[in-house]
């Protein structure tokens, strides 16, 4: 067998020196967790006020993860609270235990009921919940002394439902990692992955209006309450950017062995296509295969779609007539293809049903929006190619059925992120997921999630035709990417997932004192900018190149 | 539901220290509050000082000096007697307490039926900034800790379940003293002096029951006021007794699991007092340690009734045994 450059020695020690970096990271969140702790942000929000309700189904959970948890509520700062615990164990320890959970505060009802299943337990105790708000816990799981005091202070500006950022705790106890800090509200991410999931309390008469969890979709019901809640009811939606609860990774829970079970990707399939069809969207909902929890929704393709290809330098022409004719080899699925480039592109070889549109290049944005004739267009501005053949089927589809401006994750050969978006930062728009690997698993969740983000660079997007002209009629002849910051909901695609990047951690957040924290992000804020179009259009490589 | 509280103040020698420590208890505005004073055999008219000064107070003299231990447990039956006592308050000499402290107690406590030991933020009796304590609580190298001691106050740190309270300023439940395995002993009167109330709180934290920091409640305690013109005999004290409060309280296994630290926090601690030319100090606590392993047969029946008794489970226990619990 041969030998592969770097097999023994660079490979080895770049993946172990990968490895200590983010060991270092881990225990310096920590570190910083463990102060966390203990922050509990000055304000003058009252301790006591609207009565918040508790729901933990219990079942059979290790004794001393119980307490834990129930100690973690008694010892919550806001004081108006009532822990309803269901008692639904089928080991005759657990329920003693349970039961003499009520005698630690006067607060706590334990509501006894035979296991039926996750639903009909949490059913069982909303129906004794008393609280104008609902927060749901698992029965293992801690929360911060503050968490109950922020969320009641924010549904009391107005908002409906109220989420927090999280992170994971190990089984015993002792060491917090693995945060999510959580972007804002993301519709698009939310259909990509439940993101939302802990801590979420939400006020107790949508959960009537929608009738509590439905036993049909247990082991996602909490996705699909939360997905029946925001179609029926529309709350606002507030996010909370701190971190205020801890998951535990037990081995009973969720976290550790989900992809076993395949009941649970079958009600999150059927909980999201639910959705989809409540708000009209035609497209079907699929779970992504060895990835436990991410969902994807396959959408109905256009039959026609125009590729605009932007102004080539005259140095590049040959390259972008190779490219142009790789990129129309790679897909299949449309009837109508229409291309509009300049006129490098007479030479093209067309297949049957691609027509070709030339525009001169002195209006070249303007003409072109004038002249789409697909329901879809894509704007190249950089010659990039899809990974499979499906990449073009995403952007298109999801830009046909959400009415978005959708923009895919540009990677490079190593899968290094390029382009994932722009987002408001400590300076202005920034880029994000710099430094990150396709499928990372960063702080800030999966970098190919489906975000929404404020700002794209304009190297590869997809709109519906009357968007599209409406943003190429406004573009000069270099185009910006200031032009796209304006759309209201930017999404971006990656060739197999399409992400949103929204991030309200991002946004105004100073490192000191609001107890964020983002090391990754710490550069944000060091004056090295990068420039979003530093690798250029071709356009603009050809005219410096040819000074 | 019986809801007065009796105030249970244990001195020796100390008359400068109670006007403002008996005048503290008197100054409450729960107005539901008797004072008990337990006279360890004092050589000055500490006594005759109380009668005249503060005569409402009932004033309980063993004849001799019993110890805080049993002094206190000497207060607790005196004050049980009244059946309206549903509160017991312990209060060192050398503390006071905020006029506010027994009403945010007992308001607390209204609704926690299972609280055993409660209490408010013990400040330094001098500068206000600084805490004395907390909370109590064993460490994991097995020494007896003051949570908190000599920080600066920067927020309330309760409401909070903790291992346990200092029991300068601490209140006691009836309904806690009446469930314990010991019946009439409720602090240990093998232990003299140091180290009774951590066996306490760890008592009551093994049987399940609950002890908390309550907030807006405040003490201030002075700090070894009675033995600091002794410190090696604080220090002998604590040692000896660290042994018998181990063995008697915690499973097995965790002492097991406990050994290798609790013999590294020692050397720690001699080496710390021969750098610092304290060689007196670190000859008592080396005499100390070995004579409270000398004195462990005393404590084996004590060790098996609360081995029956125990009910929490031991992780939880350890988890407990941290710096912020």
């Amino acid at each position: 067998m041969a030998i592969r450059r770097g097999q023994f020695i660079l490979t080895p020690a770049k993946k172990l020196y990968k490895r200590r970096k983010l060991a270092a990271l881990q225990h310096a969140y920590h570190a910083w967790a463990t102060q966390n702790e203990e922050r509990c942000f000055g304000s003058d929000f009252p301790i006591k006020g609207p009565l918040v309700s508790i729901v933990v189904p219990v079942y059979n959970p290790l004794a001393s993860d119980f307490m834990s948890m129930v100690y973690s509520v008694v010892n919550q700062h806001y004081s108006s609270w009532e822990l309803i615990l269901v008692n639904a164990s089928s080991d005759k320890a657990s329920r003693r235990l349970t039961k003499q959970a009520e005698l630690i505060d006067s607060r706590i009802i334990v509501v006894d009921h035979d296991n039926k299943g996750i639903s009909d337990n949490t059913n069982a105790g909303l129906e004794v919940a008393r609280g104008e708000y609902i927060a749901f816990t698992d029965h293992d799981d801690l929360l911060h002394a503050c968490a109950l005091h922020a969320c009641v202070e924010a549904l009391s500006k107005g908002a409906g439902l109220v989420y927090t950022d999280e992170d994971k705790i190990k089984a015993d106890g002792s060491f917090y990692f693995d945060p999510f800090f959580k972007p804002g509200w993301s519709p698009d991410l939310l259909r990509n992955v439940n993101y939302i999931n802990h801590l979420t309390v939400v006020k107790s008469e949508y959960i009537k209006r929608v009738k509590g969890l439905r036993g049909e979709t247990d082991g996602a019901q909490d996705f699909d309450m939360l997905l029946r809640i925001i179609d029926v009811c529309e709350p606002e939606i507030t996010h909370i950017p701190r971190v205020l609860y801890h998951w535990r990774a037990a081995a009973s829970s969720t976290a550790s062995d989900i992809g076993t079970k395949t009941y649970v990707l079958d009600a999150g399939t059927h909980a999201l296509q639910g959705h989809l069809d409540r708000t009209g969207v035609k497209a079907k909902a699929k779970a992504i295969a060895n990835r436990p929890g991410f969902y994807e929704c396959a959408y109905k393709l256009p039959s026609s779609v125009t590729i605009v290809v932007g102004p080539v330098g005259e140095a590049y022409k040959l390259l972008a007539r190779t490219w142009l004719q790789d990129l129309l080899g790679s897909f299949s699925e449309y009837e109508k293809v229409q291309i509009i480039a300049g006129e490098w592109s007479k030479e093209l070889e067309l297949k049957q049903g691609t027509s070709l549109t030339q525009v001169e290049d002195n209006k070249f944005w303007q003409d072109a929006a004038k002249n789409i004739k697909g329901e879809v267009a894509v704007c190249f501005n950089v010659a990039t190619l899809p990974r499979d053949k499906h990449a073009i089927n995403k952007i298109v589809g999801k830009a046909y059925g959400h009415a978005s401006v959708v923009s895919p994750l540009v990677i490079n050969e190593r899968n290094m992120i390029l382009d994932a978006g722009l987002v408001k930062g400590g300076q202005g728009l920034q880029p994000l997921f710099t430094e990150n690997h396709v499928s990372e698993s960063t702080f800030f969740g999966t970098t190919e999630w489906v975000r929404n983000i404020d700002g794209l660079t304009g190297n590869v997007f997809a709109a519906q035709a009357s968007t599209m002209s409406d943003i190429l009629s406004h573009a000069t002849n270099q185009l910006e990417h200031s032009a796209f910051s304006k759309m209201p909901i930017n999404s971006l695609v990656v060739d197999g997932m399409a992400l949103h990047v929204f991030m309200g951690t991002l946004r105004d957040a100073p490192l000191a004192d609001k107890g964020h924290f983002n090391p990754q992000l710490a550069r944000a804020y060091a004056p090295n900018v990068v420039n979003a179009s530093a690798w250029g259009s071709i356009s603009e490589r050809a005219e410096r190149d040819a000074k | 539901m019986p809801n007065k509280v009796a105030f249970i103040i244990v001195g020796w020698n100390n008359k400068d220290l109670l006007e403002d420590c008996i005048g503290s208890a008197d100054q409450q505005n729960y107005k539901h509050v008797s004072v008990y004073y337990v006279d360890n055999g004092s050589k000055d008219d500490s006594v005759e000082y109380v009668k005249k000064n503060f005569p409402h107070v009932i004033i309980v003299e063993p004849g001799y000096n019993t110890g805080f231990a049993k002094g206190n447990n000497i207060g607790i039956k005196e004050a049980l007697k009244d059946p309206e006592v549903g509160y017991i308050a312990l209060l060192n000499s050398d503390a006071r307490v905020s006029s506010e402290w027994t009403a945010k107690l007992v308001e607390f406590c209204s609704q926690k039926p299972r609280a055993a030991l409660l209490q408010g933020t013990t400040f330094d009796y001098y500068d206000h900034r600084v805490i004395d304590s907390t909370h109590i609580y064993i460490s994991h190298n097995g020494q007896g800790t003051q949570g908190n001691w000599r920080h600066y106050y920067q927020r309330e740190l309760g409401p909070r379940k903790v291992f346990g309270p200092n029991a300068a300023a601490c209140m006691i439940t009836r309904a806690f003293i009446e469930a314990q395995p010991f019946g009439e002993e409720l602090f240990d009167e093998t232990m003299f002096m140091y180290l009774e109330d951590v066996d306490l709180a760890t008592r009551a934290t093994i049987m399940g029951w609950d002890n908390y920091l309550v907030p807006g409640a405040s003490a201030y305690h002075m700090g070894s006021a009675s033995s600091g013109k002794n410190p090696g005999f604080s220090l002998y004290m604590t040692f000896r007794n660290n042994s018998a409060l181990l063995y008697k309280n915690l499973p097995a296994k965790m002492l097991i699991k406990m050994i290798p630290d609790i013999i590294r926090g020692d050397i720690d601690t001699l080496r710390e007092l021969r750098r610092t030319n304290r060689q007196a100090a670190a000859k008592k606590v080396l005499k100390g340690r070995i004579v409270g392993l000398f004195r462990l047969p005393l404590f084996i029946l004590k060790r098996r009734k609360m081995s029956r008794a125990r009910t929490i489970p031991s992780q939880y226990l350890w988890n407990l045994m941290k710096k912020g619990y």
